[in-house]
């Protein structure tokens, strides 16, 4: 009753499962479930980690991105103490091992190495499983991610750039395929990716929009950008800061809750709908609508807890992203820069469970529903502070495919042909 | 025979024979009257049955459609009894793969044969060529590309009055005037299916109402596009943003409808961008950007003409037939281009404008036709089918004035010809009340489309597409039932039945006769076909309801749409017309007798794989 987990960042699943030359892990599809998963806000993979290992989403976790505010007193931002794994506390058993890709510091930047120790972090895992050393092997590869970043014409189809980045998941595919092989009747294995990657080729400078329309006023003009934490934010005269990179988190000013607050509680929700309204129209500086996605925290997550923001924000249609910076008052709020990676919100899992009856394309998954999903595999309880749910709840086995769903394709192709 | 450096094929759709004659004798089709003189001019039999995937499939591999495949726009599975377009087959490997359109005609068509001798070829249109082979040469893909919503074009109608709602085949955005005269609005893209809803593409639309025109500003190209009033607009490229692919390109024009009282506007399906189209819609892959390139930018899906626009009323005759021009312009574009690139070598090119417009057009050659309305000005557009003709002519006499040379060979026909659609026939409704199609309750005898509540185990025999019936054959559908031996007892009876199968307006059956298709089929593909096929008398065409498996109460229903002219009757009324600029021995001649002819034309020996004998001799 062994787990293994493969968490890769960045993973562009196409690529793996899609692939002409490859066909390890696509191979693999027929029996196992999969799907994509459900947007998870913040876009921040290292966020999403804790989300992952906890089976709970950044509002019951109360940690909304890797810098964050401590505390409701306005001042404090700063990186908060990790959550816990509750990974290994529930699954670990016998013993768990991690196993960290690339582990040395000198692979960055050169694709060679990281494709090696992916492939090796891969054989470790094979060894672990071969030797029984426990119960859990997490694999957590970052080296994909960076091979990505090195060549991020790939996402533009530069077939150079591709052939670089396809040596990376032809490593993984090998791995993977060799894991499943080995696998033992009553194994699992679990490849998981919470984003994908997009190319973005400008960022849209939040807090600098907030200081343009009069939400946000800093004590003095800073002379080079800078970050939130240390730009003298005049607390007394600010309504909205903002946080967050690609995406972004806006909080109110609010009196009585904010610590320097200044906007009645009673105005808040106007402000709100206020700030959300102008993000939803804004235009580019060349009148282009940037298509601002507006979400509303308690939308998004299962509970509010820590100091929860009261916008998020993202701008993932246009190329660009959110950045938090605050620069000179002249400064462009629309910046371009070189095409680059981030992160993206096409996660993706793959789920291989042999003997269960989870199986085929599984719809609307959430990243925290795997942690309990696995938990119930192993038959153990899921930890506390859960916000996910098994995704083996309501399945009956019975799969087949809907009817309903192919009438409507059939229709939908056939609509225009005008002898109808 | 000669040899010929060059052969130029110029498929006209849906031309019928009667009606040129007529024209010719009236001299007011000076090319085709030239044909007659210098070559010959005449008729062709069209396949069973007389529609233009399968018409153009014979004619492309030589073959009946038991050697391609194609026997009708719409087939079914065995396993599920689903109605689904006939000539493409969506293949999805996984959820993490974008899906693959796969073509389902089989067979080759015989500019592949050319490519192999090295001769060169440019294939404008031809249906079911999408998605196609590799040949020398350039294809542009025809009846098959989808529009980026997967269907074979889905328009969007937009208005500002509140009570607008969708009818079948068509989007409906409302559209909320806000400040300043500003609308902010979104064209519809392709389904998330994940999320169950669509991808959008937002625009903002300025209104200037003083001027007759709106702005509309988006991220896409243009980034200001005008809108006049009652002019189709330049085409708008835009990009959708898809989780797997990164993003999907498209294009759509659009038509401001009106300004006042309310504001409506029309936009065209989303149209693969040349550029980046999601699957190749052309031959060498990077033909389509080169052709914009050269023409400008065209219509890239299968079915280009308006007709659900048209026929939902979102649409007038005259806003219908200012796009039919853009297209008849593009296309002439088109093989203009491909006329001159070289002097040798095989051209087809398909103008299928003039199917669409018969079609639509046709009720107004006929002030009786039931679709027309008692108040209705049916003199203003009684014209418009006969314009058609001239505009063929005027192609033909353009094309036989360049390529006059006495080694160039020019070809032209249409895949069937035309008649007046006034009775719809219910072939599942008479086959429920004859006892041959059972429903598991008394309550859903008005079976709905896709053969709802349908009681397989007790089925003897459906319809799907428009006159083919299949026998629920043991071992072959999913719960048939009829055996081998039953089966001649079962279509006798639905022969007999449909002879005598009485229209209460006129007192005589609809159906002219009942083919068994293994008298008109033969090849590897015949299983898969239908076992009857109903040829109807003309006026009389199996109902859309029938071609997607549904059984309304009526069998026999009138025809009240504008879709008022068609050609799905018995393929013995519905011949093509067949010219040529040489004397070709046309007598009898049939459409899978033109790739011998044209290969013998080259000096190629048509080889025995081909159905169809040369017309030379």
């Amino acid at each position: 009753m062994r787990t293994v987990v493969i968490e890769v960042m960045g993973l562009v699943p196409e690529l793996l499962f899609g692939n002409e030359t490859l066909g390890g892990a696509a191979a693999l599809l027929e029996r196992a479930a999969y799907g994509l998963l459900d947007e998870q806000l913040p876009l921040d993979p290292w966020l999403h980690r804790a989300v992952f290992r906890n089976g709970a989403d950044a509002g019951t976790l109360g940690r909304y991105g890797l810098v964050d505010r401590l505390d409701r007193s306005t001042t404090v931002i700063g990186i908060p103490e990790a959550p816990p794994n509750r990974l290994a506390e529930a699954l670990g058993g016998r013993g768990a091992r991690t196993i960290e890709s690339p582990d040395a510091d000198d692979a960055r930047g050169d694709p060679v190495i990281l494709v090696a120790e992916l492939a090796a972090a891969l054989e470790e895992t094979k060894d672990f499983l071969i030797e029984d050393r426990g119960d859990l092997v997490h694999l957590r590869d970052q080296g994909l991610a960076q091979l990505q970043a090195l060549h991020p014409a790939f996402m533009d189809d530069d077939d150079d750039a591709l052939a670089a980045v396809l040596e990376g998941y032809a490593a993984l595919d090998a791995g993977i395929a060799t894991l499943a092989r080995i696998m033992r009747e009553d194994d699992r294995l679990l490849l998981v990716s919470s984003t994908g990657v997009q190319l973005s080729q400008g960022v849209f400078r939040l807090n600098d929009w907030l200081r343009r329309e009069g939400y946000l006023v800093l004590k003095s003009e800073p002379a080079v950008d800078t970050k939130l934490e240390g730009a003298g934010v005049d607390w007394s005269a600010s309504r909205a800061v903002a946080l967050g990179w690609p995406d972004g988190r806006i909080y109110l000013n609010v009196a009585g809750r904010d610590g320097q607050g200044i906007v009645p509680a009673a105005e808040a929700a106007a402000l709100r709908a206020e700030i959300a309204g102008k993000l939803e129209r804004l235009v580019d500086d060349e009148g282009t609508p940037i298509q601002g996605q507006v979400t509303r925290p308690e939308e998004a997550f299962d509970d509010l807890a820590g100091v929860a923001p009261d916008l998020l924000v993202a701008v993932e249609e246009h190329s660009i992203v959110v950045d938090d910076g605050i620069g000179p008052a002249d400064g462009a709020i629309f910046r371009t820069h070189d095409p680059c990676l981030s992160a993206s919100a096409s996660g993706s899992f793959l789920l291989l469970a042999p003997g269960s009856i989870l199986e085929g394309e599984i719809p609307a998954a959430r990243l925290q529903d795997l942690l309990p999903t696995l938990c119930d595999l192993a038959g153990v309880a899921a930890p506390a502070g859960v916000s996910g749910r098994s995704l083996l709840d309501g399945l009956t086995g019975e799969g087949g495919r809907d009817r309903s769903a192919d009438e409507e394709a059939a229709q939908r192709r056939l609509r225009g042909l005008g002898y109808l | 025979m000669s040899r010929f450096k060059r052969v130029i094929v110029l498929g006209f759709d849906g031309l019928e024979p009667d009606i040129i004659e007529r024209m010719v004798t009236r001299g007011e089709l000076p090319a085709f009257a030239r044909l007659a003189e210098q070559g010959v001019l005449g008729r062709v039999a069209t396949t069973f049955p007389a529609q233009t995937p399968v018409a153009w499939s014979s004619f492309a591999t030589g073959l009946n459609p038991g050697g391609h495949g194609i026997f009708d726009f719409i087939a079914r599975d065995p396993k599920t009894y689903l109605p689904d377009l006939s000539f493409t087959r969506y293949e999805q490997k996984n959820a993490f793969t974008p899906p693959r359109v796969v073509n389902r005609r089989q067979g080759r068509p015989f500019w592949e044969t050319l490519s192999e001798r090295g001769l060169h070829s440019a294939i404008l249109r031809c249906p079911c060529s999408y998605p196609s082979e590799r040949i020398s040469g350039h294809l542009l893909y025809g009846m098959g590309v989808p529009d980026l919503r997967g269907s074979l074009g889905t328009a969007t109608f937009y208005s500002s009055a509140p009570e607008t709602e969708a009818t079948e085949g068509e989007h409906v955005v409302r559209l909320e005037i806000g400040p300043g005269e500003l609308i902010r609005s979104h064209v519809i893209g392709p389904i998330n299916a994940k999320k169950k809803e669509d991808f959008r593409f937002e625009f903002d639309l300025q209104l200037d109402r003083a001027n007759d025109r709106a702005l509309l500003r988006s991220a896409g190209a243009p980034k200001e596009l005008e809108l006049k009033l009652g002019e189709w607009s330049d085409w708008l490229k835009l990009k959708f943003k898809l989780p797997m692919l990164q993003s999907v390109r498209g294009m759509t024009r659009f038509l401001l409808l009106r300004l006042d009282p309310v504001v409506e506007l029309f936009a065209s399906p989303v149209n693969f961008d040349p550029q980046a189209p999601p699957f190749p819609i052309g031959n060498p892959p990077e033909y389509p950007r080169e052709l914009e390139s050269r023409i400008g930018t065209y219509y890239t899906t299968g079915m280009v003409e308006e007709n659900d626009g048209l026929n939902h009323g979102r649409l007038d005759e005259d806003e219908y037939l200012a796009q039919c021009e853009l297209v008849w312009s593009e296309r002439e574009a088109m093989l203009e281009l491909e006329l001159d690139r070289r002097d040798d070598g095989f051209v087809y090119c398909l103008f299928d404008t003039s199917d669409r417009v018969q079609h639509m057009f046709w009720r107004f050659t006929e002030p009786d036709h039931p679709a027309n309305g008692a108040a209705e000005d049916l003199g203003r557009h009684a014209g418009v089918l006969e314009d058609v003709y001239r505009r063929c002519d005027a192609i033909l006499g353009r094309v036989l004035a360049r390529c006059s040379g006495p080694d160039e060979l020019v070809i032209t026909l249409s895949d069937h010809g035309f008649t007046t659609f006034r009775r719809s026939l219910n072939l599942n409704s008479f086959l429920r009340d004859a006892g041959l199609l059972v429903y598991r309750s008394e309550d859903a005898r008005n079976g709905a489309d896709f053969f709802a509540n349908v009681d397989w185990e007790r089925t003897k025999a459906y319809a799907v597409g428009f006159g083919a019936i299949y026998l629920n054959r043991a071992g072959r559908e999913s719960k048939g039932s009829v055996t081998g031996a039953e089966a001649e007892a079962v279509m006798a009876r639905i022969e007999e039945g449909l002879l005598g199968l009485a229209d209460p307006a006129t007192g005589r059956s609809g159906v002219r006769r009942v083919v068994r298709t293994d008298a008109v089929y033969a090849g590897p593909c015949q299983a898969e076909g239908p076992d009857l096929l109903v040829c109807c008398e003309d006026g009389y065409r199996a109902s859309s309801r029938t071609a997607l498996g549904g059984a309304p109460a009526a069998v026999y229903e009138d025809n009240l749409e504008k879709w008022s002219g068609d050609h799905i009757v018995d393929p013995e009324l519905v011949p093509g017309f067949l010219g040529c600029n040489r004397p070709l021995a046309i007598e009898n001649a049939r459409l899978i007798d033109l790739a011998p002819t044209i290969l013998e034309a080259f000096g190629l020996e048509p080889g025995a794989k081909l159905e169809g004998r040369s017309l030379w001799s």
